[in-house]
């Protein structure tokens, strides 16, 4: 028996005939048809979440674990956003993107929105978490200063964009101290602490949120001696939420939610800081241990202050006039607005206190 | 009387003079290893290059990746350089008039320092791969027109005559003739460029990125590691030397066929 090859064409009633050509066309629009459907499906579905990103002041550190804890936790989706958290590179660039619409929040120490706004920059403070910042004076523990009178014959570490030693007339005008008895000397950042540890200076300022852990693991935690700038009346915003005037006159709605997926954020950062780390860690790539990170967000949540009946991130308008004040005083700005022009407590719909 | 020939002592000694930069990186090496401990330096201050070597060993995925990253910003960043620099160059060196009009403008982007411009163009241009892309170009594009214009500059003018008396025509004579007796100048500008391409997108990332060789190099600093940040710098060196290479090896190539 022989099998031969049979045209269809010979075979097919003629009226059912379709040439392969038309076939191939018939087949290429299902295909797309059935690709749109299902697109329009899933679009239909996701079109219930907001886009949202929120860029930060610098690159990944313990400071920034309750956002990613909300993210993790879902109550940025529970919220209807679809959040995109990233990395910056200062927090001016955080603030220029959101003026320019790249991004919609910026996470940075509220110290140089309040200065950016007193400059003309449109935008406004609308979540503070931390306010006063948690700096430290970081000095060798063979030479300490843990107080300011210590400063007096001193070098202090100083590089643009430190908040502790930019305003360290604030501690010098509160404890009486003269700020001309120490020097003040401008390094690069990276330079700052190896020329505290090579001697070259007395002292610099470090984040207790940031620094601090990654020093004691590196050095020991009996290598260095610390000045809280804060207890010593150093009291400049930290970690805030800042969004541009613009967006927040055209998505109030989508601000609250903002803040109100960041609060539980914080509670559950408060409530459990190892697992807080444990989280940052999985969208960090760092040789930081653990204990390190979780030293960290513990720094963090000793440094967030929530005023007595008012929701988790709520503005306090004494900590912009302090802000204000420590800027005048550092001729930082020149000139300053009402507190209400830097602030919005009302983007409100707020989840109530718990 | 000697001939006074500089590569002599390279011709009579062949291995030598291939194997003497090799040996004086390594000396150079050698100090640094022990250099570093005798000085009870620490390894925030500076790591020894054994530190280095294994922890680019350890965290070689990681340098892997970012290295791939920068070198995408540097390729594209040199691919728009050539792409506007030839035009340019060409327009330049046929029209005096585009020569008055673009040599200043050309000298004065040149001496502005792009990390001023940088943060700049992360303001237009975003977060992602265009600022360091522009900033890549824009380092690199200004020696590879002045190699592409001096090249062609300095044929003589005989020659050109020469193939105008024998009915060669504009297009004939610049590719038959201006275009390769400008190669070596225009690979030179390449070179430069190449480098200049790598620092300006190295530059770019220290601006404003989350993944790359610099923004590698930016994290280890805020964690005072130094190590990985030595570790950064030396795979920035090495992607540089190569793409260096890989333009000499591409001239060779092209000057052969000619």
């Amino acid at each position: 028996m022989t099998l031969e090859c049979v045209d269809m064409e010979d075979v097919m009633p003629s009226a059912y005939k379709i040439a392969a050509p038309t076939r191939r066309i018939y087949a290429i629009a299902c295909l797309i048809l059935a690709s749109v459907g299902f697109c329009g499906v899933a679009a239909a579905q996701t079109k219930q979440l907001t886009p949202v990103s929120i860029r930060f002041s610098w690159k990944l550190k313990g400071e920034f674990a309750p956002l990613y804890v909300a993210m993790d936790k879902g109550y940025f989706a529970a919220e209807g956003i679809d959040i995109k958290l990233g990395e910056g590179s200062s927090s001016q660039a955080a603030l220029g993107s959101i003026v320019q619409g790249q991004d919609q929040g910026a996470w940075i120490p509220g110290v140089y929105a309040i200065q950016a706004i007193s400059n003309g920059l449109p935008v406004k403070v609308v979540g503070l978490y931390n306010a006063a910042a948690p700096n430290v004076l970081l000095s060798r523990a063979n030479n300490p200063i843990t107080k300011p009178g210590d400063l007096v014959g001193k070098t202090l570490g100083h590089s643009i964009g430190d908040v502790g030693t930019t305003f360290i007339g604030v501690i010098c005008r509160k404890n009486k101290i003269d700020c001309t008895s120490f020097k003040k000397v401008t390094l690069a950042a990276p330079a700052r602490v190896p020329a505290l540890v090579n001697g070259q200076v007395d002292a610099i300022s470090v984040y207790t949120s940031n620094d601090v852990p990654i020093l004691e693991e590196k050095f020991g935690a009996k290598a260095f001696a610390y000045l809280d700038l804060p207890k010593y009346g150093q009291r400049v915003m930290g970690a805030s939420l800042i969004v541009s005037d613009a967006y927040l006159a055209q998505n109030p709605e989508t601000v609250a939610r903002m803040l109100r997926a960041i609060g539980k954020g914080f509670d559950d950062t408060i409530k459990d800081p190892a697992a807080a780390a444990k989280i940052m860690l999985k969208h960090w790539e760092t040789p930081l241990s653990l204990e390190v990170v979780t030293k960290q967000v513990e720094a963090l949540n000793a440094a967030v202050e929530t005023p007595a009946g008012k929701p988790m991130g709520w503005v306090d308008p004494q900590a912009v006039e302090d802000t204000l004040d420590a800027l005048q005083e550092a001729n930082e700005i020149k000139g300053r607005k009402e507190t209400k022009e830097y602030m919005d407590n009302d983007v409100g719909r707020r989840a109530p206190p718990s | 009387m000697r001939d006074l020939d500089p590569d002599l002592a390279r011709k009579r000694h062949p291995a030598f003079g291939r194997a003497s930069p090799w040996v004086f990186g390594l000396l150079l090496v050698l100090i640094w290893q022990v250099a570093v401990p005798l000085a009870h330096v620490s390894e925030l201050t500076l790591p020894t290059p054994w530190q280095i070597v294994s922890r680019i060993r350890i965290d070689y995925r990681i340098l892997a990746r970012d290295a791939s990253v920068t070198f995408l910003e540097v390729l594209l960043g040199f691919a728009v350089a050539i792409a506007v620099a030839v035009p340019l160059a060409l327009a330049i060196f046929y029209s005096s008039i585009m020569e008055r009009t673009f040599y200043p403008v050309l000298i004065a982007l040149q001496t502005v320092p792009k990390v001023a411009l940088a943060p700049l163009l992360v303001l237009w241009l975003g977060f992602g791969f265009a600022p360091k892309i522009v900033i890549g170009s824009l380092t690199a594009f200004f020696p590879i027109v002045i190699g592409i214009v001096v090249g062609l500059e300095m044929l003589e003018d005989e020659m050109v005559r020469l193939m105008k008396s024998m009915g060669a025509s504009e297009w004939q004579t610049f590719f038959k003739l201006r275009l390769p007796a400008a190669l070596p100048n225009i690979f030179g500008g390449f070179k430069i460029g190449i480098g200049l391409a790598v620092i300006g997108s190295i530059i770019g990332e220290y601006v404003a990125s989350e993944s790359g060789l610099g923004y590698r190099q930016l994290t280890a600093n805020a964690q005072f590691d130094s190590t990985m940040s030595f570790a950064a710098l030396v795979v920035i060196s090495v992607m540089g030397v190569v793409m260096f290479y890989a333009i000499h090896a591409l001239e060779r190539t092209v000057t052969r066929l000619r």
